[in-house]
């Protein structure tokens, strides 16, 4: 089920709106983010959840926020898989967020 | 005077960025630096990425100029070292550390090691703490330093320590809406440890300054509270509790920051042949060392890799490590300077024993811990699930608790769920957590990519592999 | 432990041929005692590649491989878990003519004691596994094979054993072992004497030094099977696939949780220790024939990898007979890294051998004695 550009996302900005925008693809969807957002900042600005458990228990989004926990792989199109908590964004990424892996 | 030795430190948080300038003011002329992390500080000090621009006390507060002088510290040495950001070390065999960076797989050999690789936050699964919006407090502290992002509209910080404190203060600071803290510390189990967190007065009245400031922007601190259910379908909607008087509330918020204390990553240095030892107070495994830092032959350790013990402690320890590591290189120990960090070392560990006390982990939960909570998040494994298999098997420790049940053979192989099924265990069956063990740390300690390992095959199996020998498909 | 416990059998080594015979003997209402230096199942039994397989397997091993898997298919009756069996299948691809002939020759061999098994063509195998991404010119596969999680396999036959009657005792390391002309006594754990008429060595790696205690000699290497496991994802590698690479074997399979496994020796082992090392270079070897025969695993990333102690015979072959020096003293052990699918047969054997003194089960592959004949023809 795809989600609704007006949906809140999960994050709230603070601050810190003056950096480079980098455009990526969330689900098909072109999504403005700012030069050194993580791809869980830029999925979780954007939506609420970076995945769906492989094992039933339902969507996911992250839990450590620091490379430790593995909660976060997400799946790009091309197949490729990234720890979103330690990727930063980088233009033409087009991630997956609904994806059983 | 030219040391030539080759000498790795991975991680450059407190403890390893003192460890780096220790060896090379000595005169260690082959050093390597390296980090999962794009830039040096650690979690505590963690750098904002290129392109923020809050300064140092919007990041750090009270430790604006500690974090400064950290990381200037280690900027004036990357000229002097070989550092590789960015890069996991997964394994350490045989004298060489095997990493996994951006240009893909390399194996280094070492002469000495030094070990400084922190801790992530300990965690207490309870109903609900799957859900989108549920980060740990380590996490939450991340998404406002790293990315200047509050981690929801309305957050709620549960569990105990001073981090809890710490980051809801940081949050309420930077305008985020703070909906309440949760201690499952009680006012009297403070109160009793007052003697203890004297002995760092200006650590005590920080912690006091923060409790102070969130109280004056109206946040409720509920001492001695009982996170019962994180509430939602599809991400955090509210959080049901029970308060020190046993009513029970429920609060609604998106977000919520979960942590009770902090594990150290002890992984690698039980890979390099390092040995944990049992301290009941803190209901935790640490590494064993002589007392300077030394953990096996040329294996050096320092910082919350080792036990949990801040930040300071995290710098003198480095510093001590790599005095210790030159001592055994053959060059004079510095005694005075080693019982001058031993004296301040001894100081900050009551101190923390202090801590301990004040902000003890609520063990006793997770045997209460319905049936249906998730302990194992990575393999969705259950409470029920883990109880019937100690039911059937009778485990006597916790890896043959995890062949049989699972939990902890998933992706973060068991850093987030490992201490939650050891007490499972223990507490299920009559015994003592010290008896039931830890799980024992595997290569590659964090995923590694199928195709960097391939890369690395032998000459002969890339032949065979692509040898014009194979027949053509009939 | 202290005490002293009589039986009609004690068994050394809590392994899966171990525990099996305790299961097969106990069933029979014989009085058995199990002693395991460790936990059972924790060495080779518990950490090898899990494969039920017929497929490719020496001749002389396949009547007793194929009474295990008459055990294997009923394994929920026999201990009431499924140890995650399934039969799935199992191929083994060639992309050399020869070795091709020699699978082929196999297939024409194992017909003969009664084992389905298909030989099909390079079009055939990219049809029924287009996962499979080497271009080969056929295949053999036996339909009828499978695999089990070996971690459940072992406990759950201990545990199968226990509720019959067999005392099996873990953390109770054999100190000494020893006949007095009418009987075996051993001393193990904390001071614990077990005496008993039979006596059955099943201690893996360590049996060469049980034998040793009761005077004979086998040569027996240690070796240690070494496997890496991927993160979980959805299933797509339907069957385990084989695939020798410069003569020794790649393998691989899926389980239902989405896991991919594969094994590659040799590792290092350390009989002292009880631990067994992994070393890298197996897992990047194994990783580049993995890249190329299954080309869905690029992208993902290798969870854990693991290894534990085996013992080895220099043919491969296991030493599973009675003592010829020795009275009522029961060898089964050296099962090379493949005594995993022959576990149950391996116990129903042994426990024949111990109750009447023979077997219907061809073993005379696994004469423990074959190589002092050989020597001796010579």
């Amino acid at each position: 089920m795809a989600m609704t550009a007006n949906r809140a996302g999960q994050f709230v900005r603070l601050g810190e709106t003056s950096r480079a925008p980098v455009l990526i693809h969330i689900d098909g969807e072109a999504v403005p983010c700012l030069a050194g957002d993580t791809v869980l900042t830029a999925l979780l600005l954007h939506g609420r959840q970076l995945r769906v458990s492989e094992f039933g228990d339902g969507p996911r989004a992250g839990f450590c926020n620091m490379g430790a926990c593995q909660d976060c792989w997400v799946s790009l199109e091309s197949g490729e898989r990234r720890r979103a908590c330690t990727t930063y964004v980088q233009a033409g990424q087009r991630v997956l967020t609904q994806e059983r892996p | 005077m030219t040391i030539g030795e080759k000498i790795v430190i991975i991680g450059n948080g407190p403890a390893g960025t003192r460890a780096v300038e220790t060896l090379c003011r000595a005169g260690c002329r082959d050093v390597t630096v390296i980090s999962e992390a794009p830039a040096s500080g650690g979690q505590i000090y963690r750098r904002q990425p290129p392109g923020f621009t809050r300064d140092a006390k919007t990041l750090y507060g009270d430790d604006s100029d500690k974090a400064s002088r950290l990381h200037a510290t280690f900027d004036a040495l990357a000229d002097d070292i070989a550092s590789r950001s960015e890069t996991l070390v997964w394994n350490i065999l045989d004298q060489q550390i095997y990493t996994h960076g951006p240009g893909g797989i390399e194996i280094l050999p070492f002469d000495r090691l030094v070990l400084a690789t922190g801790a992530m936050d300990r965690v207490l699964p309870l109903p609900g703490w799957t859900l989108p919006g549920v980060f740990t407090l380590g996490g939450a502290q991340i998404a406002l330093k790293h990315q200047c992002c509050a981690i929801g509209r309305a957050v709620v910080f549960v569990g105990t320590g001073p981090l809890l404190y710490l980051v809801a203060y940081q949050y309420a600071k930077a305008g985020a809406n703070v909906v309440a803290v949760l201690d499952s510390a009680r006012f009297a189990d403070k109160a009793r440890a007052l003697p203890r967190l004297a002995l760092a007065p200006r650590l005590l009245l920080r912690g006091l300054v923060y409790r102070r400031h969130l109280t004056q922007r109206g946040v409720p601190i509920h001492e001695g509270a009982r996170p019962l259910a994180i509430t939602g379908d599809a991400f955090v909607a509210g959080l049901r509790f029970r308060d020190a008087a046993g009513e029970e509330h429920t609060l609604i918020c998106d977000a919520i920051g979960l942590g009770f204390g902090l594990n150290p990553e002890l992984q690698l240095a039980e890979l390099a042949g390092g040995r944990t030892v049992f301290d009941a107070s803190k209901r935790q495994w640490l590494l064993e060392h002589d007392g300077e830092g030394r953990v096996a032959d040329r294996i050096y350790v320092a910082g919350d890799g080792v036990a949990i013990g801040g930040a300071d402690v995290a710098e003198l320890a480095g510093e001590r490590a790599a005095l210790a590591l030159l001592a055994d290189l053959g060059k004079a120990a510095d005694r005075s300077r080693l019982d001058e960090i031993g004296r301040e070392m001894s100081r900050l560990a009551a101190f923390r024993t202090g801590l301990d006390r004040a902000f003890a982990y609520p063990a006793s939960w997770i045997a209460e811990q319905p049936d249906e909570t998730i302990l194992c998040r990575c393999e969705n494994v259950t409470f029920g699930d883990v109880r019937t298999a100690i039911r059937r098997h009778s485990p006597q420790e916790v890896n043959r608790l995890k062949a049989l049940a699972r939990s902890g053979m998933g992706r973060c192989q068991g850093r987030v769920c490992g201490a939650v099924l050891a007490e499972l265990l223990a507490a299920t069956s009559g015994r003592p957590l010290e008896t039931v063990g830890r799980l024992r740390g595997q290569a590659p300690i964090k995923p590694l990519p199928y195709v960097a390992a391939a890369n690395q095959a032998a000459t002969a199996i890339h032949d065979w592999m692509t040898t014009d020998e194979v027949e053509p498909v009939p | 432990m202290t005490g002293r416990i009589k039986a009609d059998v004690a068994i050394v080594g809590g392994g899966i041929s171990g525990v099996c015979a305790a299961y097969y003997l106990a069933r029979h209402g014989a009085r058995v005692v199990l002693l395991e230096r460790g936990a059972v199942g924790s060495q080779a039994s518990g950490v090898n590649f899990g494969g039920l397989r017929t497929n490719g397997r020496a001749e002389g091993e396949l009547p007793l491989s194929l009474r295990a898997m008459q055990e294997w298919q009923q394994i929920e009756s026999l201990v009431g878990d499924d140890c995650e069996v399934e039969f799935t299948g199992h191929v083994e691809i060639c992309d050399r003519r020869e070795h091709m002939a020699t699978v082929e020759s196999w297939a024409n061999m194992a017909r003969g004691y009664g084992l389905e098994c298909e030989l099909i063509g390079g079009n055939a195998v990219a049809e029924r596994f287009p996962w499979i991404g080497r271009r080969v010119i056929g295949a053999c596969f036996v339909a009828a094979d499978g695999a089990a999680n070996p971690r459940l396999a072992v406990p759950n036959f201990a545990l199968a054993a226990r509720k019959l009657g067999a005392d099996i005792r873990e953390a109770c390391p054999v100190r000494s072992a020893a006949h007095d002309g009418s009987r075996f006594r051993i001393e193990a754990g904390d001071g614990l004497l077990v005496e008993a008429r039979i006596l059955v060595n099943a201690a893996g790696a360590w049996a060469g030094r049980i034998a040793a205690q009761l005077g004979e000699r086998f040569t027996l290497d240690v070796m240690a099977p070494q496997m890496v496991v991927s993160e979980p994802f959805a299933r797509r590698i339907t069957s385990t696939v084989d695939y020798p690479v410069g003569g020794r074997y790649f393998y691989v399979r899926q389980v239902k949780r989405g896991n991919v496994l594969f094994g590659r020796g040799p590792g290092r082992a350390d009989l002292d220790t009880g631990r067994a090392q992994f070393l890298p270079q197996n897992a990047f070897d194994a990783s580049c024939i993995a890249m190329d025969v299954v080309p869905l695993l690029r992208g993902r990333s290798i969870l854990r990898t693991w290894s534990g102690v085996e013992g080895k015979t220099p043919d491969s072959m296991p030493y599973l007979g009675l003592s010829r020096t020795v009275p009522n003293l029961i060898h089964a052990f050296g099962f090379s890294g493949h005594g995993f699918q022959l576990g149950p047969g391996t116990g129903a054997v042994v426990c024949e051998l111990a109750l009447d003194g023979r077997t219907a089960t061809q073993i005379e592959a696994f004469d423990p004695y074959r190589f002092e004949r050989a020597t001796a023809a010579a």
